[in-house]
């Protein structure tokens, strides 16, 4: 070596484990300009400064979102239990009505108990479907925007029958909604921050890495 | 990979480089959060605030939802400062050298003496500047073709066109910038390495590690400033000027007052290299000038007048003949010579001395090339007998040229 005291520093950092020889020696054993814990380094750097502008962005999406679910699954609950005890109070009526005009039993109360079943029934499927396609909506936009990590509501679907001459109703619990498995675009935006960050923090960060 | 920096590796024992693994080290110094699930693979971070697959355990109506999530708490800041790392084994005894003395210390293994440079380059890479242009150049060339390193792209994190062209906009910037600034340095090499062609080619000088090459080009610009090399570039240039006017002289086979005024000139200036000839040192040089020169013409300073600029001028109404015979001219070189031989011995050894030297530090290479001496600055002829007078005393005269009629009868013969 041309300069035996510079050598002997060296050696001596490198026999003493002196982590920031090693990290230096580590970058040139793998002849890389940059290695990757410091450009990964610079990239925290950036995300440090725009990690909060995004967490209370989704914050605030996730807040709007929970508050809308929770409206629609409020809703839809005051419309079913409204349904249902409509059905109830609509078969009553149908059967004094029945009995005071002397048609219970004829042939035709059968259908008319049928038909107002199958109304009930319609208006129940068609609010489940509203709150399927409602949820469905509003979840996709949240995954698309922030990700798979999106929350996944039920509701119960409601159908009823008759029991006998008494209204009955059975749940069966929605389909959980199914993920697209987006990234989600803001994550991606603030991935490309971070890493474009990173990049140009590198001209300033680089030269002394410690 | 030179054979320096293969020597600098070779330092560096397996087992000693296991001791303390940087990424933990740095995920010590650094908050990089792998344990929220964020990793590093290679030059690839998976953030932790994507978890692909991870579904949502919450559910609505029955069971209240928790829409006010964790408030975020504070991340420290990074400090440049160095810290002790906890290693387990072989724990590292902490250096008494400060972050600025490492880096300096390891740029120096590296033969890189930049160390106000920004650059990671000149750093990790070494070499002369031009050789760390083309490696960068060839560098980003391959990581840009392939997607690699600073062009790498993520696919799987759906970047939009624009959100690539960011991250490619941000990776040519810094190559930019780190390319510009070597081409700078390049240039500067290649600009000083040409000014010092006098001193000798520098074929040799592209051998050597970039902190050897400043130095021997430092150590070439010196040699030319220093008093004995200037004594004795004054002496020479001295010396040459003497011999062409003698060769006029010689060649025409007259002198005037003005020739010997110059001879007497540069003779002063060979005796003296730093002194400015003025009207007493003339008149000094004529009398003692290494006694050479006939007492006669001791107060040849009578041939010229003051004018009114305080500038002399020869003077016209005296005798306009020149005042040293060719022996004087002749014994006038041979002194310049002979002062010139003694300037040129010190010369040569202070160049030696300094190969010698550069040699030492570059390890035995041979850099004869670049120092080469002195002796190209002076040609002696030593055939040639300057003092004799011409035997060709016939006056070539065109009869056509009513001119050189006229000169003709000015020379005095």
């Amino acid at each position: 070596m041309k300069d035996p005291t510079t050598a002997q520093q060296w050696q001596t950092l490198i026999d003493n484990g002196d982590p920031r020889a090693l990290t230096l020696v580590e970058g040139l054993k793998n002849n890389v300009s940059i290695s990757p814990e410091t450009l990964q380094a610079n990239r925290e750097i950036v995300d440090r400064e725009q990690a909060k502008y995004y967490q209370q962005l989704e914050q605030r999406t996730r807040g709007d979102l929970d508050a809308y679910l929770q409206g629609q699954l409020r809703d839809y609950g005051m419309t079913t239990e409204a349904l249902q005890s409509g059905l109830v109070s609509d078969k009553e009526k149908m059967d004094d009505t029945e009995g005071i005009r002397g048609t219970w039993a004829s042939s035709a109360r059968k259908d008319r108990a049928q038909s107002l079943l199958n109304q009930y029934n319609a208006k129940l499927k068609d609010a489940a479907n509203i709150m399927d396609d409602n949820f469905g909506n509003k979840l996709r936009d949240y995954e698309y925007n922030f990700g798979a990590n999106v929350p996944k509501p039920t509701f119960q679907k409601i159908q009823a029958s008759f029991n006998g001459e008494k209204p009955s109703f059975t749940q069966n619990q929605s389909q959980s909604y199914n993920p697209f498995g987006f990234v989600g675009r803001y994550n991606a935006e603030r991935e490309s921050n971070k890493r474009a960050g990173g990049t140009q923090n590198l001209a300033t960060q680089f030269y002394n890495p410690f | 990979m030179n054979e320096y920096l293969k020597t600098l590796l070779g330092m560096v024992s397996p087992q000693t480089r296991n001791v303390v693994d940087a990424a933990s080290y740095l995920s010590q110094k650094l908050p990089i959060k792998t344990s929220d699930g964020g990793n590093i693979t290679g030059l690839t971070y998976n953030s932790p605030t994507y978890v692909p697959g991870k579904e949502w355990q919450g559910s609505y109506g029955t069971v209240p939802m928790n829409t006010q999530p964790a408030p975020i708490a504070p991340q420290t800041q990074t400090t440049v400062s160095p810290v002790t790392p906890t290693a387990p084994q072989n724990a590292p005894t902490p250096s008494i050298m400060s972050d600025e003395e490492v880096v300096n210390l390891f740029n120096k293994m590296r033969g890189t003496l930049a160390p106000q440079g920004n650059s990671v380059y000149s750093q990790q890479l070494g070499g002369s500047a031009l050789d760390q242009l083309k490696r960068l150049q060839a560098q980003r060339a391959d990581e840009k073709a392939n997607r690699k390193g600073l062009y790498e792209v993520d696919p799987n994190m759906a970047f939009s066109p624009d959100q690539i062209r960011q991250q490619l906009n941000a990776a040519d910037q810094f190559y930019n910038e780190q390319l510009g600034g070597l081409a700078v340095a390049a240039e500067n090499e290649l600009k000083s390495t040409t000014s010092n062609k006098g001193v000798g080619s520098l074929s040799s000088l592209s051998e050597l590690p970039t902190a050897l090459q400043n130095y021997v080009v430092k150590d070439l610009t010196d040699i030319e400033s220093t008093p004995w090399m200037k004594e004795y570039i004054q002496t020479a240039n001295s010396a040459n000027t003497f011999d062409e006017a003698l060769k006029r002289i010689k060649q025409t086979g007259k002198a005037t007052a003005n020739d010997d005024q110059n001879l007497v000139v540069l003779f002063a200036k060979a005796l003296d290299p730093d002194s400015v000839v003025r009207e007493s040192e003339f008149d000094v040089t004529m009398k003692f000038g290494t006694g050479v020169l006939p007492p006669a013409l001791s107060s040849v300073s009578r041939l010229f007048n003051k004018n009114a600029n305080g500038e002399y001028v020869l003077n016209t109404k005296g005798t306009v003949s020149a005042f040293l015979t060719d022996a004087t001219r002749e014994a006038m070189r041979q002194s310049i010579l002979d002062r010139m031989a003694g300037r040129k011995t010190v010369a040569n050894n202070l160049v030696k001395q300094r190969q010698q030297r550069a040699e030492t530090l570059a390890g035995g290479t041979d850099l004869s090339d670049l120092y080469q001496g002195v002796d190209y600055l002076y040609n002696v002829e030593s055939n040639r007998t300057m003092g004799a007078p011409s035997t060709d005393t016939k006056i070539k005269v065109n009869p056509s040229d009513p001119v050189s009629w006229e000169m003709l009868g000015q020379i005095q013969l």
